[in-house]
């Protein structure tokens, strides 16, 4: 189901300005049925793909193809693509079922038809009741909903929201990704989803595309996302991350060894990456994050082992955050479930932080 | 305490120099206001006894119903010209980032700066060749001009609190342009255009100079007729005719601010 290429942009570029690219050179798939979430920081470039796929944003150069068909140059309005904007956009002067009537009068459905629809979109969203009323007569998240409704009255194949719920607090975020994840697999229709909130993106897409400068950084899954980030950004960008440069040395067959400096090494008895390899000495940056370290008490011949001071030590409720420093001066963070810790573990003593070598990761150069 | 004092003499002489102003600019107005109730055919006080002789005079038919007429007709053609005309203009201006958006402005709002004696005078000598002096078609064209930049600033200045993401979301519901204009963005910016007619109007209806240039015998407006009143013969009724004038001009000074109180209480979004 999701093998079909619905949507691909070949080769676009994107300038507002005619002189700096704000997007450079995109390719991307988008599959029939997928849940794709664009994450990025604010000027990353995730917005403005979105506003080119929607047909606001006329691409400087390259292709938009749906069903392999060119779109690029088709308007918005003939797109017939669905849309949830950022502050829902909705109409003030008009009801809530005006509101979810336009589409379908646009496309000249009948009186009969379009109480139909607007009924059955109404409870699709929960809001049996609410038709009557005016948009700013409504809470900010029945308004999320109306606009959630009108974007799929009209049956559309392909959806996008741009950051539908930044105006929405914690609770109501919570609660409105689980409904909107539940709406995409009960309709089977493609979602593309924009937001710059993380955890929103690994908890409802199937893909996840991390946006930097213009540029895919990576498209994955949100788990390899998380455990096999391709780069140093990713890995810093998506969750915590422990981020240490030091340099490669090969010791023989499949032994490295990674000097971090000033007699502080980790040992790793794996292969490594191939661009990675060579013999010599060769920068690279390694990767842990928090909730891979645990505090070691004897020792696994997987594992590698840093010694530290703990420094500070933050209590967090499920769990306490031990923050050490290393001989050389680096700080490491871990996250440590509340039961493990002991009565040693205390602000200046010294600690064994251990860590099994399949979750150190390593990038090569520094960040 | 000694500051206390200070600020409550600032406070009055405020507010002293501000009751002075508003009697300097509205005395002139009120002081002709019983002379039209007169008895007598003098503009002089003490009034010698109080009638309706020359509001009957005005209302009755003659040259003063003549030239109402004139002006109601010229004044509802060049409205309707001028708000459609202005409306589009503040919307395109607001939509789109047009290169020359100031100069285009600042040409489409000249007729209001340019010393109404210089318009006529270009207005008399183009329109003269075009053969459209001393016609109904040149005077509407003229007040046309004159009245659209009042339409293009009170459309714009509606726009600024427009939120033209509406106009995205139409299209993406698959409202063409057009509909997406008609079915959203006008009735939203409606107080608006409706706020422009109105000056558009009063602009057109108070209109003398150019007037004077283009309007033949068979155009004489209310004000190009009290204009003549005032050189030949000064009576009463001119002084009627004002006072039915001013009280044109107030209902819609308060319309239009109904308008843009309505405005801003119904539709402000965020």
């Amino acid at each position: 189901m999701y093998n079909k290429n619905f949507i691909e942009f070949i080769g676009v570029q994107k300038s507002y300005d005619g002189e700096n690219l704000v997007i450079p050179h995109l390719d991307l798939c988008i599959r029939q049925g997928e849940f794709l979430t664009f994450l990025g920081a604010s000027g990353s470039g995730k917005t403005t793909t979105l506003m080119m796929l929607a047909g606001f944003e006329i691409p400087t150069k390259g292709q938009i193809l749906m069903n392999s068909q060119p779109i690029q140059d088709v308007p918005a309005h003939k797109r017939g693509m669905g849309m949830v904007f950022q502050n829902y956009a909705l109409f003030p002067h008009m009801t809530v079922e005006e509101n979810l009537a336009y589409p379908l009068k646009m496309r000249g459905l009948n009186r009969t038809d379009i109480d139909k629809k607007v009924k059955a979109a109404m409870a699709k969203v929960h809001l049996e009741n609410m038709g009557k009323r005016k948009p700013l007569e409504l809470s900010g998240g029945q308004q999320q909903r109306v606009a959630l409704a009108r974007a799929l009255v009209f049956e559309p194949e392909l959806i996008l929201m741009d950051e539908p719920l930044g105006a929405l607090d914690k609770n109501l975020r919570e609660h409105m990704q689980y409904e909107i994840k539940q709406l995409h697999q009960e309709l089977g229709v493609t979602v593309v989803y924009v937001t710059h909130d993380q955890s929103e993106a690994l908890t409802m897409s199937d893909r996840v595309a991390v946006f930097n400068n213009g540029r895919i950084e990576q498209i994955a899954s949100p788990d390899k996302i998380y455990d096999l980030p391709n780069s140093p950004y990713i890995a810093g960008f998506i969750g915590e991350n422990n981020a240490l440069k030091g340099s490669l040395q090969k010791i023989s067959g499949t032994t490295h060894r990674v000097d971090l400096g000033e007699g502080v090494s980790i040992s790793l008895n794996r292969n490594v990456d191939s661009c990675l390899s060579p013999a010599a000495d060769k920068p690279v940056t390694v990767m842990i994050r928090p909730e891979h370290i645990h505090l070691q008490t004897s020792k696994h011949s997987d594992e590698v082992t840093l010694s530290c001071t703990i420094t500070d030590k933050v209590y967090l409720g499920d769990h306490t955050r031990l923050i050490g420093r290393l001989k050389n001066g680096n700080t490491i963070v871990a996250k440590i479930i509340d039961d493990l810790l002991t009565d040693e573990t205390l602000v200046g003593n010294a600690v064994e932080f251990g860590c099994s070598e399949e979750n150190i990761l390593l990038f090569p150069g520094y960040d | 305490m000694k500051h206390r004092n200070h600020v409550l003499i600032g406070q009055l002489i405020h507010y002293f120099f501000g009751i002075l102003m508003v009697l300097f600019l509205i005395t002139p107005l009120i002081a002709i206001i019983p002379l039209s109730f007169s008895s007598g055919s003098f503009l002089s006080y003490p009034l010698p006894g109080l009638s309706l002789r020359w509001y009957q005079e005005v209302f009755s038919s003659g040259p003063w119903l003549d030239s109402l007429q004139n002006s109601i007709f010229v004044g509802l053609f060049s409205t309707v010209l001028a708000t459609v005309l202005g409306t589009f203009a503040a919307f395109a201006m607001a939509r789109r980032n047009i290169s020359a958006q100031r100069s285009i402005l600042g040409f489409l709002i000249a007729p209001m700066i340019v010393p109404p004696v210089i318009t006529g005078l270009g207005m008399y000598f183009l329109f003269g060749q075009l053969g459209l002096t001393a016609s109904f078609k040149g005077l509407v064209i003229a007040h046309t001009v004159l009245a659209t930049p009042f339409v293009v600033i009170t459309v714009t200045a509606n726009l600024q609190n427009f939120d033209m993401k509406l106009f995205r979301a139409a299209s993406s519901l698959g409202a063409s342009p057009v509909r997406a204009f008609f079915t959203i963005v006008l009735p939203l910016i409606m107080p608006g255009i409706m706020s422009g007619a109105l000056f558009a109007f009063v602009t057109s209806f108070d209109e003398i100079v150019v007037t004077l240039f283009l309007g033949g015998p068979a155009q004489r407006t209310l004000p190009r007729q009290m204009f003549d009143g005032i050189r030949d013969s000064i009576d009463p009724s001119i002084i009627a005719m004002s006072v039915f004038l001013m009280l044109i001009a107030l209902l819609t000074l308060i319309t239009s601010a109904w308008l843009n109180q309505r405005s801003k209480n119904k539709y402000m979004t965020e």
